[in-house]
């Protein structure tokens, strides 16, 4: 039984990560934040403090898999997303990771968030972009949630309450 | 105008006309539409209205077309490439992808990604005339320049099919990396990319011998130089290109382009490469010999360009 239950699970896994619709989608924000460059950063960079200024997420798990850093949310909404942090590069002040799987109804998500200098030395911008497809792979009819509608607005909604929450935090400090 | 002026005006029109001008035909899926650009003037010329997420293109001189793939409503335009318009829509269903012309040109292969089907169409009639079964997900598709090969990566069982061009029969099936995606072929050898597996399989379809090199993050398109020393490989999660040496096989250079890279093509006599930036909304062009990055120029919307997508005139 167990057996069947893990199989299940690792069909499911693979069904949501690697098919894919034919065209990815794309979210990219940005928001100006009165603080320097390197305070921001360094709110940013923290991989594990992720539930700090996404208001979405409501808890975090932080653990190293080998070589991999993943951390696993808990969903305002109660469901449970696993992310690989892909990269930190400091130089260019940028962080890459990526969806492993979990309840966002996204395939193949990347994303990145880059910190660059705003106007004056106390302030930032902050872009946040996502390249990701809707999760069902065939043709149409598309299933209700896992068309690219549904995948978009997962997303939106996650950029959209972070931005502001990390301004708000980054500015409070 | 003096005879000295217009003497010199017909001399500059008629050298213009004998240089190569290198046109790209730029899909972009966010504006459904084709960009024509004039690649050394650095400006967009004409931008057609094409279907609905457009990804592929081929380009026919022999015929004066080019086909465009629609993955989002399962069409093929094709593009006059003397009035720059579309001509023709050509129905196929399903999720049209990889294009790529036969060797002769009298046909065009299409991918259906999500039917495991390869739609022939000729470019004489510009109808469908056959359609055969093949591997899971077709992808990428390039003939050799002999006429004997088609060359299909099939990205959701990780392998590359040759089939014979002529008799459209199954020749050889071989196992490559995780997601192959874009493909490339030159004298001998046949250049595949692996999306997962951040690599690229080289094949030499004499020996079958397969060697993998590792390229940066999610790599998607690949063209070698016209001697087959160096390739160059689009990372779309990097914004870079990878420079690959043939002969030390590993990779020498990283090269800065636009915002996910995808598709790739090289102008053969300007040593140009092309880039269409996804993210970027724009091609990068690329100095081949000094493997160096020139300039950009803006685009459509979200441009992929999957396939030969360059036209020289």
């Amino acid at each position: 039984m167990k057996k069947i239950i893990i199989g299940i699970f690792l069909t499911f896994v693979s069904f949501s990560v690697f098919a894919h619709g034919p065209s990815p989608q794309k979210v990219e924000k940005s928001i100006t934040i009165n603080a320097s460059p390197d305070k921001v950063w360094a709110i940013v960079k923290d991989f594990g403090s992720f539930q700090k200024w996404e208001p979405l997420v409501t808890d975090i798990k932080l653990e190293k898999k080998g070589e991999d850093t993943l951390r696993t949310l808990t969903l305002k909404s109660g469901g449970k997303v696993i992310e690989r942090l892909k990269g930190i590069d400091e130089e260019a002040m940028k962080l890459k990771y990526e969806i492993i799987e979990g309840a966002v109804p996204v395939a193949d998500y990347n994303s990145f968030i880059v910190v660059s200098k705003g106007s004056n030395p106390n302030e930032s911008n902050v872009t946040w972009v996502g390249r990701f497809y809707r999760v069902y792979k065939l043709n149409p009819p598309i299933p209700a949630g896992q068309d690219d509608e549904s995948a978009l607005k997962a997303v939106n909604e996650i950029y959209d309450a972070g931005l502001p929450a990390l301004k708000k935090l980054a500015e409070s400090k | 105008m003096t005879y000295k002026n217009l003497f010199l005006l017909i001399l500059y029109l008629s050298l213009n006309a004998c240089s190569s001008l290198p046109i790209a035909y730029i899909t972009n899926q966010g504006s459904n539409t084709v960009s024509v650009v004039d690649i050394k003037n650095r400006k967009i010329t004409h931008e057609i209205p094409v279907g609905n997420g457009p990804v592929g293109v081929a380009i026919s001189l022999k015929q004066n077309y080019g086909f465009i793939t629609n993955a989002n409503d399962g069409s093929v335009d094709v593009l006059d490439l003397y009035q720059n318009k579309i001509v023709k829509k050509i129905i196929i269903g399903g999720t049209p992808v990889g294009i790529t012309k036969s060797t002769d040109e009298r046909y065009i292969f299409v991918s259906d990604w999500f039917n495991n089907k390869i739609i022939i169409i000729e470019t004489k009639s510009l109808s469908v005339i056959k359609k055969i079964k093949v591997g899971k997900s077709p992808s990428g598709m390039i003939c050799d320049d002999q006429g004997k090969y088609l060359f299909i990566s099939n990205r959701d069982e990780n392998t590359v099919e040759i089939y014979n061009q002529s008799s459209l029969s199954l020749f050889k099936k071989i196992k490559v990396g995780k997601h192959p995606y874009g493909v490339f072929f030159r004298k001998n050898l046949l250049f595949v990319v692996n999306v997962l597996d951040d690599s690229i399989s080289i094949i030499d379809i004499n020996t079958f011998n397969i060697e993998t090199i590792k390229v940066g993050d999610h790599p998607y398109g690949v063209v070698s130089d016209i001697k087959n020393e160096f390739i160059f490989v689009t990372n779309t999660q990097d914004d870079d290109i990878s420079v690959i040496d043939l002969i030390q096989k590993k990779e020498i250079k990283k090269i800065k382009v636009g915002g996910n890279p995808e598709g790739i093509d090289i102008d053969e006599r300007n040593h140009l490469l092309v880039i269409s930036n996804w993210r970027s909304d724009s091609i990068s062009i690329i100095d081949v010999i000094k493997q160096e990055y020139l300039y950009d120029v803006k685009t459509g919307k979200q441009s992929r360009s999957f396939g030969q997508f360059i036209k020289i005139e």
